[in-house]
């Protein structure tokens, strides 16, 4: 394990110093591409009674776009930032089918009628170091970043449980909170030209949850998400121009 | 003549008396809770000075094959005058092998279930109705009595914020002897149990008759 780290970190050094060169020329750039949730975010899944998923997010494969800087303030390391927005998707039919069976389950009621719309959309704006790594044209861009997530909407989710010809509603609301979040990248740039530049990168970025309001849940029962925790797979597409 | 017109109340009395518990003991509704069939439904009662001192009473639901109820039949509940019972309420689903006990579902279901328990005869002063008491609105009063000498609270509670009571488990005070009846009620109130008595629908109605000597 020991012999492991140790060559790991001779390479990591050695290309440090290969790949270092003179202070590096900043740039901005526009990307789009893939936006696909991970974890608690992509889970369809109500959960078992008593132990219902309150972090489900139900979130479906879709699409970000953005813009994408980074500043070099000291040879191969840089300030960088993104602006992204993503879209998620909203519930499918199966998705309602499965909250409503574990919403009747979980009151014990005849039935539940569960109804969604909108959509899961958002902005993301995050800012961290980057290093970068030069071999001739081609760049190797590594970032940790931080910063917020701001939502636009999420599903809302109305639902009528039904029992003895009674009906008992109540609401998840969409949301339009903003909330930390944070990540990483690694990214693959070539530079045709000294202006322009094609831009291969792929992107992780996790939040812990955004706040979502609920009306009408008089009881603890049933599922019910005061939190919804966003994490995300970004593959993008762009263009870098140098400054 | 005064023999015979005292032998015709006594008489009308009885009569008035079988006439009220007969219709009671059929408010039996539909006995099934979270698609649990429900057969028998018993109170279980420690005397709290004694803990030695144990009795109960039982309501049975006979269903035929398609689990539709044919008959019901129930035991009274003795108890001793002037002394406390703790009681512990449990259903149990006998068709299941083994013996479902539907009480510990709604234990875990007890979010949304709350049980009322209401003596009678009970005088106007003693009905009191608020998010704690177990007694039922609108359950007739009798100005002059005789009395059922019970008062029962609820002991337990659930894990909603604010907490409220279930009834699983209650406290049975006893006066001076009396007879009377004892309604047992659960009801179901999904997203809506607040402490009172009229939201949801009622899972379970059962009486029992009630003598304190």
């Amino acid at each position: 394990m020991k012999k492991t780290l140790i060559i790991i970190s001779t390479a990591f050094i050695c290309l440090i110093s290969l790949s270092a060169s003179a202070q590096l020329k900043s740039y901005l750039g526009v990307f789009g591409g893939i936006s696909t949730p991970t974890g608690e975010f992509k889970k369809a899944d109500y959960g078992e009674i008593y132990h219902e998923n309150n972090k489900a997010g139900y979130a479906k494969n879709g699409f970000t776009i953005g813009v994408d800087g980074a500043y070099y303030f000291y040879k191969n390391w840089a300030i960088a930032g993104t602006i992204s927005y993503q879209d998620q998707g909203q519930l499918k039919s199966s998705d309602v089918q499965n909250l409503s069976a574990g919403y009747t389950e979980g009151f014990g009621v005849d039935q539940s009628a569960v109804t969604s719309s909108k959509r899961y959309k958002n902005l993301n704006v995050l800012v961290g170091p980057q290093y970068t790594f030069v071999f001739n044209k081609l760049y190797i861009d590594l970032r940790v970043n931080a910063g917020i997530i701001k939502s636009f909407s999420t599903p809302e989710i109305d639902v009528v449980l039904t029992d003895d010809d009674k009906d008992y509603p109540f609401t998840q609301h969409s949301s339009t909170a903003t909330a930390f979040a944070y990540g990483g990248s690694a990214g693959l740039r070539y530079s045709f030209s000294k202006c322009i530049g094609l831009a291969l990168k792929e992107i992780y970025i996790n939040s812990p949850g955004i706040k979502i309001d609920n009306d009408n849940r008089n009881n603890s029962a049933g599922r019910l998400v005061t939190k919804q925790p966003i994490s995300e797979f970004q593959t993008t597409l762009g263009l870098t121009f140098t400054l | 003549m005064l023999k015979l017109k005292h032998a015709m109340y006594a008489l009308l009395a009885t009569a008035l008396f079988y006439a009220s518990c007969s219709s009671k003991s059929e408010q039996a509704v539909a006995p099934t809770i979270a698609n649990e069939q429900l057969t028998s439904a018993y109170l279980k009662l420690t005397n709290e000075a004694n803990p030695s001192d144990t009795t109960s009473c039982r309501y049975r639901f006979h269903l035929d094959n398609n689990g539709n109820v044919t008959s019901t039949d129930s035991t009274a509940l003795l108890l001793k005058a002037n002394s406390k019972y703790d009681v512990k309420v449990v259903m149990l689903d006998t068709t299941q092998s083994p013996t479902f006990v539907v009480s510990d579902e709604i234990k875990q279901r007890q979010n949304y279930h709350l049980f009322f328990l209401q003596p009678t005869p009970i005088s106007s002063a003693n009905l009191v109705i608020s998010t704690n008491s177990p007694y039922i609105p609108g359950t007739p009063t009798s100005a002059s009595g005789p009395y059922l000498n019970l008062a029962v609270a609820r002991t337990d509670q659930d894990s909603n914020t604010p907490p409220l009571q279930i009834g699983l488990t209650d406290l049975f005070t006893t006066g001076a002897a009396s007879t009377g009846n004892l309604r047992v009620v659960l009801r179901h109130q999904p997203n809506a149990k607040n402490g009172t008595y009229a939201p949801g629908s009622t899972d379970l109605d059962v009486n029992f008759k009630v003598t304190i000597q």
